[in-house]
Order: C-alpha cells, then structure tokens, then sequence
C-alpha cells in the first residue's frame, strides 16, 4: 500500500505500470477484458479520436458549412492564419489568460484547502458553500456576475462609488483596460473550488506524525507548512497544474459568455477565434486549422510537462 | 490554539464566505425583486423591502424557459446514465484484465484532456449533421457521454483500483461471473465514488455550452445555457429574469449536490488513501 499518493497521482502509476496487476487466477479469459472496454472505445473513436483526424484533415481543405466540396489546399490555411494579427493575439491572450487563472486558482485553492482542514465550527457547512461555484453552472455564474459588474446599476459600481472609489460605474466587461482582468477574476471564483477539493484530500492522509517529528524540532507553522506541507502537496499540486492548465488554455464558455472575445479582441484567445472563424464567418477550414493549432501547442506541452513530471518521480 | 490565531482564522473565514457566497445571495435576493429596486442607483446590500415573485411567474408563463428546463434534464439524464455505464464496464475492464492495449487505453483517457472542445465541436457538427442527429436531444447526449467519459472512467479506475481483487475472486470462486461479480461485488463496495461519479456527470452536461451552441439551431430544442444566453441578447435586458432564471438553473445541481456532498469529499478522499 502507497500511501503517499493522490487521487490524481495514482492515475499516473496506472499509466506507468500500475501496481494492481490483475492475478493469475483470471489469466486465462483475459481476452473477457476486450469486451469490458469495448463500448467506451468505440465512443472515444467515434467522438473523440474520429474528430481529431477529422479536424486535421479539414484544416487542409477549404471548407465552407454550405458549400458542398471541401477543396485540397494543405498548408495554405496554417499560411494563411499564422499571418493574421488575430492568431498572435489570440495566443497572447491565451497565455496570459491561463497563466493567471491557473496562479491564482492554485493559490485561492491551497488557502482555502488549509482553511478547512482546521477544525471549526460550522467547517461542513463553509466547505459546502466553497464547493458552490465549482457546481454552479457556468451561465449561472456569468448571469450573476454580468449583473454585479454591470455598469449602471451593478452592485460593485455603487459600492465602489459609495466608497468614493469611483466617481462613475465602470463598464468592467465592456472596457479594453477591465475585460481581461475581470475575466480572469470570475474565472479563477468559478475553478479554484477544483484545486481546494484535491489538496484538502491530500492535507488530509499527511501522516500527523511528520508534524509531530517537526515540532519536537522546534519548528513554527511557517516552517511546518513550508517544510512538511508543500512538498507532501507537490505532486497534486504538480498534476492539478496540469489539468487546470490545459482546460483554461482551452476554455471557450465563460469567455463567448461573458465578451464574446471583445472589447477591441482584448479577450479574444484562439478557442474564441476558432469559434468565430467556423461558425459566424462559416469558414469550417479555417476555424478547424486554429482549433488543430491549439491541439498542437497543447500536446507538445502535455508530453513535455508529463516527461518532465515522470522524471521527477524517478522512473 | 490561542486567541489571536482564533480570530485570524474566523476574519478569513468569514472573508472567504463573503466572496464565494456574495454572487450566490446576490442573484437570489435580485430574483425576488420588484423592477423599480432593480433599477435603483443607490446602493443597499439587504434585500428588498418590496419581496415579489413576479420574475418567477413571468420567466415561466412568457418565457420559453421551462421547454429549455426540460430539455436538459432529458439530456443530462441520458449522457449521464450513458457515461456510467460505459466507463463502470470499462473501469472494470481495464483493472479486472491483463490484455494487450490495456495501458494504451488507460493512458489515451488523459490524452483526451488536451482535446480542445472546439477542437471536437467542428467535426461534430459535420458528422452529425451527416448522419442527420444534428438539432437532436439524442445527438447532444451522445455528444456529452463521449465529452464526460474521460473524467469519470478516470474516476472509476481510481475507485476500482482501490478495492481489493479477493473480493472478486471470492465471489469468482463461488461461481458468479463476471458480470455478477461486477454487480454485487465491485458496484456495492464503489457505491460512494459511483454517486460522485455520477454528479460530475450530470454537472458536466447540464453545465454544457458549447456544444448545445454548435449542435442545437431550434429554438424548441434548445437547452437551458444556450437558451436563457438568448435572453441577454435580446434587445433589452431584464435582470430580475434573468436572476430568477439563474435561480431555478442552479436548483436541480445544487439538490443533487447537497444531496451527495458528503460522498462526494469521502469518495475524493478515499481515492487518495488507498491504492
């Protein structure tokens, strides 16, 4: 029994290699497993795998929804996008977007997480509601914070002008300045929920003895979290990084939802520009060439960051 | 602990409770607000003197809300009884048996992560309006398993994982096969990670956007995020509808959730002693 690993650690030690190897006594119908298996394989070739070739192909024709022959072009559409404007900001955007979202959530998401695993009254009921926006439905969240962030009536307006912050509401999503600030803090109140979920289950199996051993040392909270915490979170924090990573890098709802890409492109990313592309300029080729852009960066990341992690872990 | 770390520890407490909960009692006590308070310029933070549910009658009398509520609930509860019995046979598949692909497969369910949905999204939309699914309840459900069936095959690997193989030779040796052993064996002792499972699920697809966008033109067919996102673009914006709606959305999630929480943290947290 490994102790030391996280929910999400133990997916990597299936992936290499795995400890529970199925017995002896089941060998002989192993082929029973293709069976088992069957049903989600054929769902993710169909849905997933299918549209993966599929997108790449398309982004080597010219393809328009109503017309009826796509038109062999090959490279012509990367050509093409790599020199618009929109693909580089869309990737600056991008970066900046997930690199924010994903500091902020890990941090809101450790303090939140070490919060509650102090004992307190009323902790399941404070645990219970940090759950909420993570559960939330993301147009939900984007209603609700489309009316707190409005400009003439929104709450935050008349606070702030109330404080004497402002002399007048700000059109916090409709600003060049504002947009990718606020969408990047509705973000990070909507994800962090995820991360505190992972790190509370993980603060919770660090043997107790390890802080025991540390106080007898003469070691203060600081340096208790500082040296038996964080590297027991290390790789949950590693992995959660990675997952949140990719998802923000890929997140298409909240953004559409909350500025359709805009004021002036300062929120537009590439999932936000595929979208348009295929979809209201009915250029089916081009958007699937960004959406296969976004597919590229991000694989040639994931195997880098999953190398890197495997190598870390001694393998 | 001593007095000072005491009251540290309730001002952040509190301090947390008031960002994460604010948008919540915003949106429920704006709900429930005549008109004349929404569109008031001063500032009050306590609900309205004038509690109405007027946003409630006419969200659900002249709105095409409860068509969109249906619908979703339809295909929530197909991808979600979808997904579960997929990734429950292939969990077991993938922990039970030694067979060739069988990490390949394990491995290629992290690999969908880097899938961009709008990656998906385009093609999709090809294929299904090929095969004439497009504008379909069961297109969309079928669209959302596939979407949702990394996340919870990854769970169910966690959780099958977990528990102990003499219990399916036990039940094996007694003569149940496989299937049996899946059922009365493996599914009983999973029960508190399946009912997680099985919310993700759900809240994977009931929170679904982009693909009811793509694959969705009716307006009869249409579900409650791609639906009641209409309503803002529509000329002028009703607030108190609109937080109502929001309301009546978080609802069913927030029941089921409540409902499960504590499974939900245990089942989490088992994943991450065992194994």
């Amino acid at each position: 029994m490994k102790s030391s690993t996280s929910s999400l650690g133990q997916k990597l030690t299936l992936q290499s290699g795995g400890h529970h190897r199925p017995r002896r006594l089941f060998r002989d119908e192993n082929y029973k497993g293709y069976l088992f298996v069957a049903p989600a394989v054929l769902l993710l070739i169909v849905f997933a795998a299918y549209p993966l070739a599929s997108s790449l192909w398309l982004s080597l024709n010219n393809v328009e929804v109503f017309s009826a022959a796509p038109e062999f072009v090959g490279l012509e559409n990367y050509r093409a996008l790599f020199s618009t404007a929109e693909f580089w900001d869309g990737l600056v955007n991008g970066l900046v977007f997930s690199v924010f979202t994903v500091v902020l959530q890990l941090l809101a998401g450790i303090a939140t997480a070490l919060l509650l695993n102090n004992a307190f009254r009323g902790r399941a009921l404070v645990r219970g509601l940090i759950l909420f926006p993570f559960v939330a439905p993301t147009i939900v969240a984007v209603l609700v914070f489309k009316w707190i962030l409005n400009d003439l009536y929104g709450v935050a307006n008349l606070a702030l002008i109330d404080l004497g912050v402002i002399s007048e509401g700000i059109a916090w999503l409709g600003s060049p300045d504002f947009a990718m600030p606020s969408v990047i803090a509705i973000n990070v109140w909507m994800f962090f929920p995820f991360i505190t979920i992972q790190v509370l289950a993980r603060l919770q199996v660090i043997p107790s003895e390890l802080y025991e051993a540390a106080r007898v040392d003469g070691a203060g909270p600081l340096q208790r979290f500082w040296y038996v915490t964080l590297p027991e979170l290390r790789s949950t924090i590693l992995l959660v990084v990675f997952i949140r990573g990719l998802w923000m890098f890929n997140k298409f709802d909240t953004i559409w939802l909350l500025t359709q890409g805009g004021p002036v492109g300062t929120t537009e990313t590439l999932p936000i520009l595929a979208y348009v592309q295929a979809f209201q300029e009915y250029q089916l080729g081009a958007g699937a060439t960004t959406s296969a852009c976004i597919f590229m960066l991000l694989a040639i990341f994931g195997f880098w960051y999953l190398r890197k992690l495997q190598q870390e872990t001694g393998r | 602990m001593n007095s000072v770390s005491r009251i540290l520890l309730w001002a952040v407490i509190v301090l947390t409770v008031c960002v994460v909960g604010f948008p919540l009692y915003w949106m429920v006590i704006s709900s429930v607000k005549p008109f004349s308070d929404l569109f008031s310029r001063t500032l009050s933070l306590l609900p309205s003197e004038h509690f109405t549910l007027a946003n409630y009658g006419r969200l659900l009398r002249e709105t095409m809300f409860p068509q969109y509520f249906l619908n979703s609930l339809i295909v929530s509860t197909l991808a979600t009884g979808g997904c579960m019995v997929v990734a429950i046979l292939a969990a077991y598949g993938i922990t039970r048996f030694r067979f060739v692909g069988r990490r390949l497969i394990a491995s290629s369910v992290l690999f969908t992560y880097m899938f961009p949905p709008i990656l998906l999204s385009i093609p999709l939309f090809v294929m299904l309006k090929n095969i004439g699914l497009i504008n379909s309840l069961i297109g969309l459900s079928l669209a959302h398993i596939a979407f949702t069936l990394p996340l919870v095959m990854w769970l169910a690997i966690i959780f099958f994982e977990a528990i102990p193989l003499d219990l399916d030779e036990a039940a094996m040796i007694d003569g149940a096969g496989r299937l049996r052993t899946l059922w009365l064996v493996v599914l009983p002792v999973a029960l508190p990670g399946l009912v997680a499972m099985g919310v993700f699920a759900f809240i994977i697809s009931w929170n679904d956007y982009l693909f009811a966008l793509v694959l969705i033109v009716d307006e009869s067919k249409k579900t409650l995020p791609v639906g009641v996102a209409g309503f803002i673009e529509a000329t002028s914006v009703e607030w108190g509808l609109l937080m109502a709606g929001g309301v009546l959305i978080t609802l069913p999630v927030l029941l089921g959730f409540a409902f499960v929480q504590k499974w939900l943290i245990q089942g989490l947290a088992a994943g991450a002693v065992k194994g």
